[in-house]
């Protein structure tokens, strides 16, 4: 450590510090040269496996924006509030009950949605993962930056379980309320399940187990968030509202990553869509701003395979009517591990097809 | 796909390495075998065996033989260069898949690898341009689709430089072990001697990624300015302190733990 660790870390420090930093960009997007527009187009096409540019994103994000607002309203209405939608937000942000006290209490929360959700799996999936996944904290020594939770993927022939990494620094900007969504979308059946499914798979070339197109999975990840409804996880209008600031959360992606790396967006301006449509917290708030201004692109993965899952659902449950089996069409779309949704429309498409000959062969 | 006996070309073995081993079913990283490829010998194949798309020498018995293989590739041989060569530029990947030494290393990044890891991908999707689909399995005509979509996925970005900017506002070259050090697992002491060793690469693996930063601010790519406290502030963090606290000492064993750290039973 004293030898090799320490002095590596040292002169990276003072690179950053007196010549990196200093050279910086000033602009939050990368769209001001020509070179850094070509290089955002790709990354939309990289990250969203579609053919959409970036101002087709950006509307899209705009209209979801508008959808996301109007089911708002309607749970603010449930919860039984009086007042306007600043004053629910204002609400959600600061009242104590919404946050816990310690972060072993916000750990305890979080296992205990997961074993919630693991008791409703099977209803939902044919196949389930056979690795098993923990929770626990993010590291302190990278908590403060880093982005609310995540999944750590596990190995299952190494007998290393997944792993939902959940930010326990500063507890009063890791609101319970969105807790739901955030497990559902980091554990089962989001990317704990998606991810194990994929690498448990057998007879296939090795690169296909961890092959994961940024639109699939984290598509997956959102619509896993959806699905909590229909299990019956959220269990207050809260909850739900945490849940719709999530699906917000995403749909301003489309905005503000478009808005500040190809319309020359400012960060305010970025800040603003999540500030004023959703429940998130302000620190919350700034770190992913500056996730999006750092990774250009691939916020756009999540809303736009989010759809396209939801589109082919609805294709498979209007085609099949009654005969339409939730759990199946769960196993088509995570049967062959991550695809770029293109090939998942056609697999669907297939499957569909399928199943109608299968129903009305004798 | 048909399968064509191949060619046993004689006559050059000499020109190369008594190693020069190659392997046109490139070794997994679990099957023990090894495959040296020199690209020496590579550009020896090119001249004696004309209209051969690849050289396998199929043991170690014909060691002192060249062997041409046919121009028609076999899908599964492709997919399998490409994650060889995946592989190969992530020892993370590898050390977690069971490769011993990969456990000791961490990536090259330096713009010579980065540059032979391009070449690489485009080799690849010539190969798979030329590839002939027909009388293929529906499960190989997926495994077709997929392969090229990670080709064209990292042709797509390749030009591109990505190397320039090797971090996010939370995640990077900088934090990497943090998350390696709680993903690795250890049962022996070789594994800690692994895992010494790798740390031990830090120096080297930041100056080639301070390097690529250099080339952005030459190039007038870099992270913007607001993303740069956060990243200072970690490196900082993981700069000072008592090394038995650091974080990447954690995985290793204490004064009041004894070697070898097997598994406990009881």
């Amino acid at each position: 450590m004293n030898a090799r660790v320490y002095p590596a870390y040292k002169k990276l420090l003072m690179f950053l510090e007196t010549e990196y930093a200093p050279a910086a960009r000033t602009a939050v997007g990368i769209g001001t040269s020509e070179a850094g527009r070509a290089y955002y187009q790709a990354l939309v096409k990289y990250f969203t496996t579609l053919d959409l540019t970036p101002d087709e994103v950006h509307e899209l994000g705009l209209s979801e924006v508008k959808r996301i607002r109007g089911e708002m309203d309607v749970v603010i209405r449930q919860s039984g509030f009086e007042g306007s939608f600043a004053e629910f937000l204002a609400f959600l942000r600061t009242d104590k009950q919404f946050y816990a006290k310690t972060a072993e209490d916000l750990l305890k929360e979080a296992a205990w949605i997961a074993k919630r959700v693991d008791g409703q799996m099977p209803k939902y999936f044919g196949k389930l993962a056979r690795l098993s996944y923990g929770v626990m904290a993010v590291p302190d020594e990278i908590a403060a930056n880093y982005t609310t939770g995540r999944y750590w993927s596990g190995n299952p022939e190494q007998g290393l379980a997944g792993n939902y990494v959940v930010n326990t620094y500063d507890l009063s900007q890791r609101p319970l309320y969105n807790l739901p969504a955030l497990t559902l979308h980091e554990g089962v059946p989001g990317h704990h399940h998606q991810i194990s499914l994929a690498q448990e798979m057998q007879d296939v070339p090795e690169f296909r187990r961890s092959l994961y197109p940024g639109a699939f999975g984290e598509g997956w990840g959102l619509y896993s968030e959806k699905l909590g409804v229909e299990m019956g996880i959220y269990r207050t209008p809260y909850e739900n509202f945490g849940r719709l600031t999530y699906e917000m959360w995403r749909a301003c992606r489309l905005v503000v990553d478009t808005g500040m790396h190809w319309k020359g967006w400012t960060r305010a301006q970025a800040e603003a869509c999540f500030l004023e449509n959703s429940a998130l917290s302000p620190h919350n708030i700034r770190t992913e701003v500056e996730r999006y201004i750092s990774w250009p692109g691939q916020a756009l993965s999540y809303k736009i395979g989010e759809l396209k899952i939801l589109e082919l659902r609805g294709r498979a449950e209007k085609r099949l009517g009654s005969d339409f089996d939730i759990r199946k069409f769960h196993d088509e779309v995570l049967g062959v591990g991550g695809i770029p949704l293109s090939i998942l429309e056609a697999r669907i498409d297939a499957w569909i097809d399928r199943s109608l000959k299968e129903d009305i062969s004798p | 796909m048909k399968k064509i006996a191949p060619i046993i070309v004689t006559g050059v073995a000499t020109l190369l390495s008594s190693t020069a081993v190659f392997s046109q079913t490139p070794t997994s990283p679990h099957s023990g075998a090894k495959a040296i490829v020199s690209d020496d010998a590579h550009e020896h194949v090119r001249k004696h065996c004309p209209n051969m798309s690849a050289v396998h020498v199929a043991n170690q018995q014909v060691a002192n033989q060249i062997v041409c293989a046919p121009q028609s590739d076999d899908l599964e041989n492709i997919i399998a260069d490409m994650q060889k060569f995946d592989l190969l530029s992530n020892p993370i990947q590898a050390g977690n898949d069971g490769d011993r030494e990969a456990l000791r290393h961490l990536p090259d990044v330096s713009f010579v690898a980065l540059e032979k890891t391009t070449a690489r991908t485009r080799g690849l999707f010539e190969r798979y341009l030329k590839f002939d689909t027909d009388g293929l399995s529906e499960q190989q005509i997926l495994n077709h689709q997929l392969f090229g979509f990670v080709l064209r996925q990292k042709l797509l970005l390749a030009d591109f430089d990505t190397a320039r900017l090797p971090f996010t506002n939370d995640s990077g070259f900088f934090n990497m072990m943090s998350y390696v050090s709680r993903q690795t697992k250890f049962n022996n002491v070789d594994d800690y001697e692994a895992y010494a060793a790798r740390l031990s690469e830090l120096p080297r693996y930041f100056a080639q990624n301070i390097t690529n930063l250099r080339r952005g601010i030459a190039s007038e790519y870099t992270a913007s300015e607001q993303i740069m406290p956060g990243i200072i502030n970690v490196v900082k963090g993981l700069s000072n302190g008592e090394a038995e606290a650091h974080s990447f000492f954690a995985p290793l064993p204490n004064s009041q733990t004894a070697y070898p750290l097997r598994s406990k039973s009881g």
